[in-house]
């Protein structure tokens, strides 16, 4: 073996080395679905908000607990809060709430009662008003000379703690549902979610003291973004071992079917492992971390790099006792080359969109491909050794086919039988339909899903993780601004809005407050004395006019504004900003609707906004289709002429617009992956028309190979129609079903032009 | 919790209540009609304030508290929230769910409303004696929590409640007396819909 050979042999232990540690190191994997999706919001604002949002709920797990009865349903959950303690996995578990402290709040507020509220004074006389306050048996919070007409007792007693569909009971945070009572646990993770280490753990611990907990009749609701980290960690590692695992049987048949040798064999996978053995290290280094998504389209690559592998090998079967490695690669070189590019520019089509996770497949896949190819090219020939006995049987099979193929294509009815094709390829074509949500891509478990819908319905908390972002000049505007939007309430679908405004009214609010509570000094002091109340009480109604603004920092000092402080993104580059949600099941139009017109309100709604650019790509992709088309037309128009390149192109064209009819009648919609893969389709497709073009006198060496190359990619792709990710699943059978067609169509060609 | 403090106690008029020995013979009454004079000595008013009405406790549905001098005022207490009526019939309604604190009330109503005293733990010590011919005293010491808003309250009964006394931190007072008891009339349809916050 030449030198080139041995560093490149080198090489690839070393990435393979690197790879190995890196992965078994546990931390190289992502499964944020974040991380995979571009940044849509051009206000950097909306994303820090977005980020911050997400680290918040990221972190907590939310159980729901039901019993046989509501004392079994307290049971049941106080049994389940002590187990997770016990496991001592979580930063904190929560069930039982600690008694409320009303005097908190009073202690809180009190200073600032004339900025908070003030009484509706009722017309004329105001001491029957104070009075009833003085008989009334309900708690105002404070002393009644401070508070003689209840006003800032409202205030306290109106402040929104809980706009969820829970509530306290029992000292439990619970929801009283058709199917009986359920019980809230929370437990905040000692980490991220995504986390190996911390999801393991976590994971573990939940699940054994749900086990302890379990009885007849009681029920376990559990969502969080713990759940579907591992959810999505685990059925990609089902999917990349059965995919890898099919994949490689598939491919080992297809070597043992023809080539009936140990070394073709090991040498073949030796390709394909080269090929993702650079790929991981490439990738690794460069991104730091694999998408899962990455390794389970990363198996699929396996069925394309094993093709250059195929294609040397088919013309070593044919060489008979004329083998020379050298003269053989020299002639096949134009061919895999041209093979080689069409391919890299399909993939290199995924580079144009923003997604960072197409982006990291499509590198994935060329260095796969581009570390495959070169292993062929330095590697194989010297290890090839001497010629394969001939197979005069299989000979004879291809020497068949290829009769009948050409038998085929020779045929009067033929160009009928294809236009029917065609008409039937249109009629179905008109069922596609497209569809860009970008909740489509990706699809959890079914019980973690039903779960998930089952206690938003039960806690009234907003599925669509839309909310508003409101921006000011400074912290009095912002909270204004909140205000007005909460003004646009009743909204419909929305149960409230959780905002900071609600607890730190605005500076204009707090002055105008004051002013009534200044004017209607004297008639409540005049009332005060006639209620009954002593002068020098009654000269306590002037109390607290002369105090300072409430401000949000002070707000943020305090233990009851915990569950709201995420929502204050505080001072910003343009002033200040803060976040307001809607509670209840909102859907976007009608959030848009909600702030429009209001100045520095924001509806920020990533998945809408993800999917409007998915939408946006996959037109963008359409003409990139029909670019690379061209771009290809042009390639193989240079190289073979005009008529040569359109017959090569025809296969190809015809595999695509039988994918999408297969996609149509398999009910798949239309997205940007459809798309992507159409462009994947069309480098694989010309490849093997020009493998096929490039065959040698005999015509069955490159038979053979495109066969293999062919059925290796139908494997690999087709396999992920075994994925549960819909994306993936439209992306491998649009895939497979354009490379059949096109491989079927391009033999048809072939006869016509022998 | 201040002015609520007797509220929270009232639905004891009915209830089976611990210290058991001394208000076993309670009736559980389901519906429980009765009048009530109020007194209260604040340090901020120049003179008692007195107040007389009569009272429902329900329970099913909770207390509907209707004072008749010196102003009307009704109050309507169940497990889902405080509804009050004033005198010129404006209607101010709290639910559990929008305030914890009326919510907390809301919980140790529906407690005592079960005949569970021990719905008070947490919040009081409670101690009781008897004295002759079935009479009893049940005093409670507030826990920590409670101590900002009672100092201390005193509840005697023998049939029925009849008398409840609370001091608070600030000096005040207010001593409750129930009288006419009427165990057997039924709920009115105008006190069911009022209980109903309809």
């Amino acid at each position: 073996m030449r030198a080139r050979g041995w560093i490149w042999t080198v090489l690839v232990v070393a990435f393979a080395a690197f790879a190995g540690l890196r992965l078994a190191s546990g931390r190289a994997l992502e499964t944020d679905l974040l991380a995979m999706l571009p940044e849509t919001e051009k206000n950097p604002v909306a994303e820090r908000a977005i980020q911050t949002l997400a680290r918040t709920t990221q972190e907590r797990v939310v159980l729901l607990v039901r019993g046989a009865d509501p004392a079994d349903s307290r049971a049941a959950a106080l049994a389940l809060a002590r187990d997770l303690e016990a496991a001592k996995v979580f930063e904190s578990v929560q069930c039982e709430l600690p008694p409320i402290d009303p005097l908190e709040l009073v202690r809180f507020y009190a200073p600032y009662r004339q900025r908070l509220a003030a009484p509706d004074l009722p017309p004329g006389d105001l001491a029957p008003a104070i009075q009833a306050r003085l008989l009334s048996p309900v708690f105002s919070g404070m002393p009644p000379h401070l508070d003689p007409l209840g006003a800032f007792g409202g205030f306290l007693a109106g402040l929104p703690f809980q706009s969820t569909g829970l509530e306290l009971r029992d000292g439990l945070l619970a929801v009283q549902a058709g199917d009986g009572l359920h019980v809230m646990v929370t437990a905040a993770l000692r980490g991220s979610a995504f986390d190996p280490v911390v999801q393991a753990r976590s994971l573990g611990a939940v699940d054994a003291a749900a086990a302890r907990m379990a009885r007849p009749g009681r029920q376990l609701l559990r969502t969080g973004v713990l759940f579907y980290a591992a959810d999505a960690r685990g059925s990609a590692e089902r999917e990349m071992n059965l995919i890898s695992l099919l994949s490689t049987l598939g491919i080992l048949g297809l070597f043992a079917l023809t080539f009936r040798s140990l070394r073709h064999l090991l040498l073949g996978l030796a390709c394909v492992a080269a090929g993702l053995a650079s790929a991981l290290a490439v990738c690794l280094l460069a991104y730091g971390k694999l998408h899962l998504l990455t390794l389970v389209v990363g198996c699929t690559v396996m069925g394309v790099a094993v093709d250059y592998a195929f294609l040397l090998f088919a013309h070593h079967l044919g060489a008979g006792g004329a083998w020379n490695p050298g003269a053989t690669l020299r002639r096949i070189l134009p061919a895999l080359l041209l093979g080689l590019v069409t391919s890299l520019l399909g993939y290199g089509a995924l580079l144009a969109a923003p997604f960072p996770g197409l982006r990291q497949i499509a590198v994935f896949s060329m260095v796969a491909l581009a570390g495959s190819f070169l292993t062929v090219l330095l590697v194989l020939p010297d290890w090839l050794g001497a010629p394969l006995p001939p197979r005069p049987a299989l000979g004879a099979a291809l020497a068949r086919i290829l009769g009948r193929i050409q038998g085929w294509s020779a045929h009067r009815r033929t160009p009928l039988a294809v236009a029917a094709a065609l008409a039937l390829l249109g009629g179905t074509l008109a069922f596609s339909r497209v569809d860009d949500d970008v909740r489509g891509l990706i699809l959890p478990s079914r019980a973690l899903r039903r779960d998930e819908a089952r206690i938003q319905e039960l806690l009234k908390i907003s599925t669509a993780g839309a909310f508003f972002l409101v921006e000011g000049a400074d912290e009095g505007q912002v909270l204004a601004r909140e205000e007005a939007l909460r003004a646009r309430m009743p909204i419909p679908g929305v149960a409230g809005l959780m905002a900071v405004s609600a607890f730190v009214p605005s500076p204009a609010r707090q002055e105008a407050a004051l002013a009534r509570n200044r004017a209607a000094l004297p008639a409540l002091a005049k009332g005060m004395l006639d209620a009954g109340f002593r002068p020098e009480a009654a000269a306590a109604a002037r109390e607290g006019l002369d105090s300072g603004p409430l401000t949000v920092g002070a707000w943020l000092g305090t233990s009851f504004s915990i569950p709201l402080r995420p929502f204050w993104l505080g001072p910003t580059e343009r002033g200040a900003a803060s976040v307001v949600l809607p509670t209840g099941s909102p859907d976007a139009p009608a959030l848009a609707r909600a702030c429009e017109g209001l100045p520095g309100v924001t509806l920020v709604d990533k998945a809408g906004s993800v999917s409007r650019l998915l939408a946006h790509y996959r037109r963008v992709a359409t003409w990139a289709l029909a670019g690379a088309v061209a771009l290809v037309g042009l390639l193989l128009g240079a190289w073979y002429g005009p008529r040569t390149s359109l017959r090569l192109l025809a296969p190809s064209l015809l595999g695509m617009l039988a994918a999408l009819a297969a996609g149509a009648a398999l009910g798949f919609p239309v997205t940007l992956f459809t798309v992507m893969a159409l462009i994947l389709s069309l480098g694989l497709g010309v490849d093997y028309t020009v493998f096929l073009r490039e065959r040698d006198a005999a015509g069955t060496s490159a038979l053979l190979g495109v066969m293999l190359a062919s059925a290796s990619t139908l494997i690999s792709f087709g396999l992920l129609a075994l994925s549960h990710t819909p994306s993936l699943r439209a992306f491998g059978v649009t895939l497979a079903a354009a490379v059949l067609v096109a491989t079927l169509t391009s033999f048809l060609a072939l006869g016509e032009r022998a | 919790m201040r002015r609520a403090a007797w509220f929270l106690l009232a639905p004891a008029l009915c209830a089976q209540a611990v210290p058991e020995a001394l208000t076993a013979h309670l009736k559980a009454t389901a519906v429980l009609h009765a009048d009530f004079t109020q007194t209260r000595r604040l340090a901020a008013l120049s003179r008692p304030l007195k107040s007389s009405g009569s009272l429902v406790v329900s329970r099913e549905l909770g207390v509907l508290w209707r004072m008749a001098k010196p102003l009307p005022l009704t109050v309507a207490a169940g497990p889902k929230g405080v509804l009050e009526v004033d005198a010129a019939g404006r209607r101010k309604l709290q639910t559990t769910k929008d305030t914890p604190m009326v919510a907390r009330m809301g919980e140790i109503m529906k407690s005592l409303l079960e005949g569970r005293w021990s719905a008070l733990d947490g919040l009081f010590t409670v101690k009781g004696e008897s004295g002759r011919d079935g009479a009893w005293t049940i005093h409670l010491t507030p826990a920590p929590q409670t101590a900002a808003f009672i100092k201390a309250v005193r509840i005697r009964g023998a049939a029925f409640i009849e008398t409840i006394h609370v001091d608070e931190p600030s000096g005040d007072t207010m001593d409750l007396t129930f009288f006419n008891f009427r165990p057997e009339a039924p709920l009115t349809a105008e006190e069911r819909r009022l209980l109903s916050f309809e």
